[in-house]
């Protein structure tokens, strides 16, 4: 019964914080407007069907592999990513973001629809190795954005929704739906790898 | 705290966040600086996200520790806005502020059970916080009331989250709470490698 109301809490506390990055002119300190900075960071990783499949396929993977990788990916993944992130905004180059990224929804799409299951720490470098280059596209606009922190968590909390969004179709679906839906993200990763070397 | 409270303290909560034209300081009563001081730590998300991850992280740890970890934060916030009324001008403290929500977050992230550090942490991240929430105020203010404010709102941000965290048994639910702390994480770290 606590358990119970302490979820709905919780629930309720994810929609605070979320309503509090939406509360439209209240800002104590960021000088650019903290909605839309959160807006535009959240909007970021949507705009981008590259990015949208090869997320969700993080997702789908994990609930593959099921325990422990179906948490640790969706734990690790931000901060590797936004490790990617910080480099852009050093202004570190990173060669062929586009092509990383259109591979990542390849690679990870042929891992779904294969049913490929390594060991946990060969899955975990493949999801690393792609989350830079992710992390990178969104943290080149990042220094242009006029509410930075408000982004930041925009688009890493987009990209954590459709990491959620992949496990709760992999935990629904059964093993045909999700194989099914690996080849999808492969054919939208070929897609956009040949417009990238195109 | 009971359910009846709880409830009331989240709306409460929402209402403010969601107001869509919100005055800081009423003008029109005593208390405004003391409201400026409750939504000062709420509406930025400097102060916001380390308070909350600093709350999970006490969560994640038994009722005691979390209770001991909420007094010392609640004592660090106070001397922290004592410091910063005696001397506003340590620019170093913004940038540990900035670092606590790489830290506090990565610490959720990784669900170390570390009571020590927990309690070492709250401690000196309620300074960091309380110093750079007591820089706001300025001429015209008045520093008990707002400070007041500051401290209740520490109180509620930081005791909620650890009270939601600490009954949480199911393993789906503490692997949610990890992965908060990795996006409170990963924000935190893109805001350092921008500041640095």
């Amino acid at each position: 019964m606590a358990e119970r109301y302490c979820l709905r809490t919780f629930r309720l506390l994810v929609v605070a914080l979320v309503a509090s990055m939406l509360a439209l002119p209240v800002s104590a300190h960021e000088g650019g407007d903290i909605a839309g900075g959160f807006v535009s960071g959240f909007l970021h990783p949507l705009s981008g069907l590259d990015h949208v499949v090869a997320m969700i396929a993080v997702g789908l993977w994990g609930a593959v592999l099921k325990r422990p990788a179906i948490w640790i990916l969706p734990v690790a993944f931000p901060i590797v990513m936004a490790l990617g992130g910080a480099l852009a905004v050093r202004g570190v180059p990173v060669p062929g973001v586009e092509i990383g990224i259109a591979c990542s929804a390849i690679v990870l799409g042929l891992m779904v629809t294969l049913w490929v299951k390594p060991a946990l720490w060969i899955a975990t470098v493949i999801v690393a190795s792609f989350a830079v280059f992710h992390g990178h596209a969104h943290g080149t606009e990042l220094p242009e954005a006029a509410a930075p922190l408000a982004y930041s968590g925009g688009f890493v909390m987009a990209t954590g929704v459709l990491h959620l969004s992949g496990i709760a179709i992999g935990a629904m679906m059964g093993r045909t739906v999700i194989r099914v839906v690996g080849a999808l993200v492969v054919t939208v990763g070929i897609y956009f790898l040949s417009g990238a070397l195109g | 705290m009971s359910r009846t409270s709880g409830r009331i303290g989240v709306s409460l909560l929402v209402a403010a966040w969601s107001a869509k034209a919100l005055q800081a300081h009423a003008i029109s009563t005593d208390l405004g600086d003391f409201y400026g001081g409750l939504l000062h730590p709420a509406t930025a998300p400097e102060h916001l996200l380390p308070m909350v991850a600093l709350g999970l992280l006490a969560g994640q740890h038994s009722p005691e520790v979390g209770r001991r970890g909420l007094l010392l934060f609640l004592i660090g916030l106070a001397v922290g806005l004592g410091t910063s009324l005696i001397d506003p001008g340590w620019v170093i403290v913004a940038r540990l502020n900035e670092l606590s929500i790489l830290v506090a977050g990565g610490l959720v992230a990784a669900a170390w059970r570390l009571p020590g550090l927990l309690s070492l942490l709250v401690l000196v991240f309620g300074w960091s916080h309380g110093y750079g929430n007591g820089t706001a105020i300025v001429d015209g203010i008045s520093q008990g009331l707002f400070s007041g404010g500051v401290m209740v709102s520490g109180l509620i941000l930081f005791s909620l989250t650890a009270g939601i965290v600490i009954p949480l048994k199911a393993e789906w639910s503490r692997v949610a709470v990890r992965v908060m702390g990795s996006w409170i994480a990963a924000t935190g770290l893109l805001l350092l490698a921008l500041r640095l």
